[in-house]
């Protein structure tokens, strides 16, 4: 009898949880040392744009009635409970939560790209903390993080289109000036002319903060979009331009060895 | 109950900082802040498994703010832990097979195995000759687990669903008129799960059940310490001191705990003693006794901010904004915990335009949508009423089978 305990969550993340799913693309590598193996991977969130908590995240669905009944009666057991534990996917999905609401309430700048302990009360913080982590019919929008989070920093203009293997490939012009020395930009994409256009739009419903984007060149970006492989189209519109999670950083790795 | 604070393998300027603010406000969180775990989503509800989040988050926000800080090189990249695959001789002993199975995370008690059981029969119930849970079984659990599949399936993209009205409650009528004919009610089924979950963790949850149960058999009254208890019956006194430590534990927050004084009528009603002291009492960070209660008022025996003291009776309505209320003048005898007239059951503020104005066209969604948390409970309070509004609980088509508010008047001296 096999039971996955809360340590093997908190301890042993596995990569194609934190993976980038949205891009459809791990950072994650294997590399041999001699006869031994390690994997490595860049550290970021299941979710790299929003700060809104997950809930329940069993990969295969929700396959146990312990866990749906949980999840409708509202109540969370002690991890270390042996009758009711959930997915470890949860387990990590909750940390993940926990840990991106304090660092939007500790650092600056609603914890985007800083580094510094901002100014502020460790009861105001703790208040920004829980703000996070409620349902969303109980937050305050009009205080941390919620009110500033997903503010647009600018709009870029695409004028093309392309689909291939679920990746959207957008050209603009001018130059998008998205600089590669951060990895956490993302859209939304918001066409209204081209055939097609409707299924490479971004619905903030789902994605409130955009999806993340992957920069190739000064005006190239791509990100994950399921549909039908299509060929260039020209097209009209904006890509909102959003901020996430990441850092300045991509050379330092969390290693399994 | 102090943090357990794992080390952490890199430093820096930037990171010690951090570290040091986490710990603080993590701190600050855990152990002085009121806030309300009912507001929160499912995953934060509890307590303990906040604590654990918050302990092992540490690590990995650390590391993000390493990342950031571009101290970038051999030797601060983070080896998180190793892997739980050992070599080939790893398993060449009876003690190495006990190790790495319970490095593994295994455990061999009954509960554990239990679980594993629950979980891996469903994936083919076909070959389960045991299964409890099974339509052919139990007529009432099929639904119930399809009708929690589609609530969890709704969320499995970020949490639960925000619009409740977005499928499940499509699915829960579905599921009512579906099973019309059988032996009890929808709702009733649920509670038996309810029951069965949240009693697991603590007495206080056959309390909060048992409450909702009598809301919804429409039983009306006052509850006190003779009332049924239900499953919760024989945790009497467990409740009693659960109650008493919520206090003790918060009395020095004026939020969570405040001193109230009341006139002589309504300590003449209640029978209290001279050297009585009267609370309002927020259990919000008590997920199960604020499902029982949210906040009540609770007289006990001196100030706990003295010293010892007992709680000796807690009172409360228990009613609804999306489904009934209590409407109550506050004035002499006419408060909460007190006998009330039927005439004063009206339709809860979620199904008013305005404090007295009803809306007949409001829905169960309508209702449910701007207040409230768990949506398998909610949905059968809502749900119960349907849609409309009545100014009057007697007004309603169904009165009896709409759910009925009652008063709570618990008399813990003799517990």
């Amino acid at each position: 009898m096999i039971k996955t305990t809360y340590l093997q969550a908190f301890n042993h993340f596995n990569l194609s949880v934190e993976e980038n799913q949205l891009l459809g693309v791990g950072a994650g590598s294997t590399i041999s040392f001699g006869s031994s193996l390690t994997f490595y991977d860049i550290f970021n969130f299941k979710d790299p744009m929003d700060i809104a908590p997950t809930g329940f995240l069993s990969k295969s669905g929700f396959t146990t009635i312990t866990e749906a009944v949980l999840n409708g009666v509202g109540y969370f057991p002690p991890l270390d409970d042996e009758n009711f534990h959930v997915s470890p996917e949860t387990v990590q999905g909750a940390m993940s939560s926990v840990t991106k609401a304090m660092l939007a309430a500790i650092l600056d700048n609603n914890g985007k790209r800083s580094t510094t302990v901002g100014i502020g009360s460790s009861r105001g913080k703790a208040e920004t903390v829980i703000n996070t982590l409620k349902q969303k019919t109980k937050r305050d929008l009009t205080v941390a993080p919620y009110n500033t989070w997903r503010d647009s920093v600018g709009i870029i203009t695409p004028t093309s289109i392309s689909r291939t293997n679920n990746v959207a490939i957008v050209t603009t012009t001018p130059a998008h000036g998205l600089s590669t020395a951060f990895d956490d930009w993302g859209v939304v994409m918001n066409l209204n002319s081209g055939i097609g256009t409707a299924s490479f739009n971004i619905s903030t419903s789902t994605y409130p903060n955009g999806v993340p984007i992957r920069i190739i060149d000064s005006t190239t970006f791509a990100y994950a979009n399921i549909g039908i492989n299509t060929d260039w189209t020209n097209i009209s519109g904006t890509a909102d331009v959003r901020v996430g999670w990441g850092g300045t950083s991509i050379n330092l790795h969390l290693y399994y060895a | 109950m102090t943090f357990n604070w794992p080390d952490i393998p890199f430093s820096g300027t930037e990171v010690d900082a951090f570290v040091a603010e986490y710990k603080i406000v993590a701190e600050e969180l855990y152990y002085n802040y009121p806030y309300d775990a009912t507001e929160l989503g499912t995953p934060f509800t509890n307590d303990l498994a906040l604590k654990k989040y918050l302990e092992f988050g540490l690590v990995y926000a650390a590391f993000i703010v390493k990342q950031r800080a571009g101290n970038s090189g051999p030797g601060t990249d983070f080896i998180l832990g190793n892997s739980p695959l050992g070599p080939t001789t790893a398993m060449d002993s009876p003690e190495k097979r006990r190790n790495i199975m319970k490095n593994l995370g295994c455990v061999a008690t009954f509960g554990a195995m239990n679980n594993c059981w629950q979980e891996n029969k469903e994936k083919d119930p076909t070959l389960d000759p045991y299964d409890e849970l099974s339509p052919e079984n139990e007529p009432w659990k099929g639904p119930i687990q399809d009708l929690m599949d589609t609530f969890s399936n709704l969320g499995s993209t970020g949490g639960p669903p925000d619009d409740p009205c977005d499928g499940f409650y499509a699915k829960y009528e579905n599921v009512q008129t579906e099973n019309s004919g059988l032996n009890q009610p929808l709702w009733s089924a649920i509670l038996e799960v309810a029951d069965s979950v949240l009693g697991f963790f603590s007495p206080n949850g056959y309390v909060s059940v048992q409450l909702l149960r009598r809301y919804l058999q429409g039983t009306g009254g006052t509850f006190n310490e003779n009332s049924s208890w239900g499953s919760a019956a024989p945790y009497k006194y467990l409740h009693k001191v659960s109650i008493k430590e919520h206090i003790n534990y918060w009395k020095n927050d004026s939020y969570a705990v405040s001193e109230r004084n009341m006139s002589e009528t309504w300590r003449n009603a209640f029978g209290l003693s001279a050297t009585d002291k009267v609370y309002q009492v927020r259990f919000e960070r008590n997920f199960l006794l604020a499902s029982a209660y949210g906040t009540a008022t609770v007289v006990v025996s001196a100030d706990p901010k003295l010293g010892d003291f007992e709680v000796k009776r807690l009172v409360d309505d228990y009613d609804f904004i999306y489904g009934w209320e209590i409407i109550r003048s506050n004035t002499g005898i006419d408060v909460p915990g007190q006998p009330f007239n039927d005439l004063a059951i009206t339709s809860g503020a979620n199904r008013k335009s305005s404090p007295n104005t009803c809306d007949p066209n409001t829905t169960v969604c309508e209702a449910i949508d701007r207040e409230g948390h768990h949506y398998a409970i909610r949905l059968p309070v809502a749900s119960a009423m349907g849609q409309g509004c009545w100014d009057n609980w007697t007004d309603h088509p169904n009165p009896n089978n709409s759910g009925k508010p009652f008063t709570i008047n618990i008399n813990f001296e003799n517990i």
